[in-house]
Formats: C-alpha cells, structure tokens, sequence
C-alpha cells in the first residue's frame, strides 16, 4: 500500500491514506496529527526536493504541502522548494530564483513538475515552529476537503529485480545421465 | 640489525576539504522500521561541479554485509576510500536498524 502511494520510498511516515496534506519538517521535531497523509523531513535541494514531489503527486488525495521549521543553512530548502512550486525550472534544471547552493532537478520531468504546481497548494510556515500554529493550519486545510486531483502520477518506480537462489546443491555439481529416450538414467555427484 | 623493515604509519582523517568525490557516484542511505535503504546515484556536473545525481538503483535489506556484497557487485567500480566509506555506514545503519534508532549518513 504505501510503496503504490509513495513509490520513490524514503525517511517519512506514512499516516491517512485519504488526508489531504502533506507535512515537510526543517529543522523541527513536531509531530502532526493522524488527519495528515505523510510527513517527513527534508534535508537538501536537489534530490530531498525531487523525493517529496515524487512521492506527493503519487497520491491524488494530497492537495496541500505545509513546509513548518526553520530553513536549512546554506541549502536553504525550504525556499528552494517554494521557489520550485512557485516558477518551475530553467533549461540547466536549476530552480529558477532559488536561494540554495545547488537547487538542480535531474530525476523528475517538466511535466511533474507542472502536476506537483497544479496539484499542490504551499502553505508557506517557514519560520514558524509553534505546534499549535501548525496545528491550526492544518485542521483549517482539512476542514477544506478539497476533492483527489485524480489519478496518481507515478514519476519514478522502484521495480523490484527478480533475483534466484539455488539453494539444491546437486543442480549445480550433480553428473546427470540420460539415456537414449531422455529420461535422467543416474544422478550422481 | 632486523632482516626487513616494515613502515608503521599513524592513522589520520582525510580533511573535508581534501576528500575526493567518486567520478562514479554516490549513495543515499536511509534506515527505516522495516529496512536499510540505499540509492545509488551517477554525478550530476555542471561547471565540473557535482551538483547532483541521477537514481540508478536501490537496494533494500538488513545487514551490512549483505548490503556490501550485492553494491559491489551491481555498481561500477569505486575508489577505494569509498567503499570503505561505504562499509562504515552500511554497519552504522545495520545498528541503528537493529536497536530501532535514528540513523544519520555521515560524511566521508
């Protein structure tokens, strides 16, 4: 269930399946309530950013992001992805106006990137670190209910490989005899 | 009077800003209730500076060495100090998993 919902995978917690928020953490520890669909945090502003697009979009359901905590130093994010919400890429993948040091999406295409603006409203707390403020925000985008954006968009997917074990020995160092008509005449080692 | 020498060489830490970045990649490491989780990205450059990655393969399992054998064997080759990196924090991981903590990739 949650690697169809969140197919990139990564360091989040899953909550209500059918919750119309996603929660970004910077820099705080807060835990929102159960209402919310997923929450985890993010670190840097290139693939932290590319992982919560991937993995939002997949579920129709979300239609709010609430990025809460302070800013990460240097990387700057948060605002690398308000930015990104906000004016997209440029033909380098750069995050056009982004503060960070190196806000490049390599992993997901423009079109994405066009759903995650269409699908998602930023509520922008950076800054903000007061659970009942958060709180608040979030019952006031639940209260909402806005409708599933329809299908998933499933940008990248982890295919399991199939992989095989031979754990009988004798098919890897038995001497099988056949005879004429085919049969297995002997099998020795 | 010994018959051969052999040098004993005191360890010391690479400084940061002498590490080399691997040419081939790097990995993402992430400790979950269920797994260890590693991503294997190729170098992003621009302006010859690796500003990021593209996700090649993940790896999914439980111990270190098993994580070892099966990244060896599906990435191409490393420099060395990197899979010794690689080593360390795949048996951190391994430790947070097993005692359910809080991993956090180190740096090289």
């Amino acid at each position: 269930m949650t690697d169809d919902l969140y197919p990139w995978g990564g360091e989040f917690t899953t909550c209500s399946p059918h919750g119309c928020v996603a929660v970004v953490l910077l820099n705080i520890q807060y835990t929102p309530p159960e209402s919310i669909a997923i929450y985890g945090p993010l670190k840097t502003e290139n693939i932290g950013i590319e992982k919560i697009i991937a993995n939002v979009i997949s579920n129709p359901f979300i239609r709010y992001l609430v990025l809460c905590g302070e800013d990460i130093r240097g990387h700057r994010s948060g605002a690398s992805l308000v930015a990104l919400h906000k004016n997209g890429i440029d033909q380098n993948h750069r995050i056009i106006d982004a503060l960070g040091a190196i806000p490049y999406i390599e992993n997901l295409h423009q079109e994405a990137i066009k759903r995650f603006q269409d699908q998602l409203t930023i509520i922008n707390l950076l800054g903000v670190t007061q659970k009942d403020h958060i709180d608040a925000v979030i019952t006031d985008c639940n209260q909402k209910a806005p409708p599933s954006f329809g299908a998933p968009y499933i940008a990248i997917r982890i295919k399991p490989q199939a992989t095989v074990t031979l754990t009988d020995n004798r098919a890897l160092h038995s001497r099988i005899i056949i005879d004429y008509l085919g049969n297995i005449k002997k099998r020795g080692m | 009077m010994a018959d051969k020498e052999i040098p004993l060489i005191q360890a010391k830490k690479t400084t940061e800003k002498d590490v080399l970045l691997d040419p081939n990649g790097f990995f993402v490491i992430e400790v979950d209730r269920k797994t260890i989780r590693v991503e294997y990205y190729s170098n992003v450059y621009k302006n010859k500076r690796i500003v990021s990655g593209i996700l090649q393969k993940v790896f999914t399992g439980t111990s270190a060495d098993a994580l070892s054998d099966t990244i060896a064997s599906h990435v191409p080759p490393l420099r060395p100090e990197h899979y010794l990196y690689l080593g360390r924090e795949l048996q951190k991981a391994q430790l947070a998993f097993e005692h359910q903590k809080k991993y956090i990739q180190g740096g090289c």
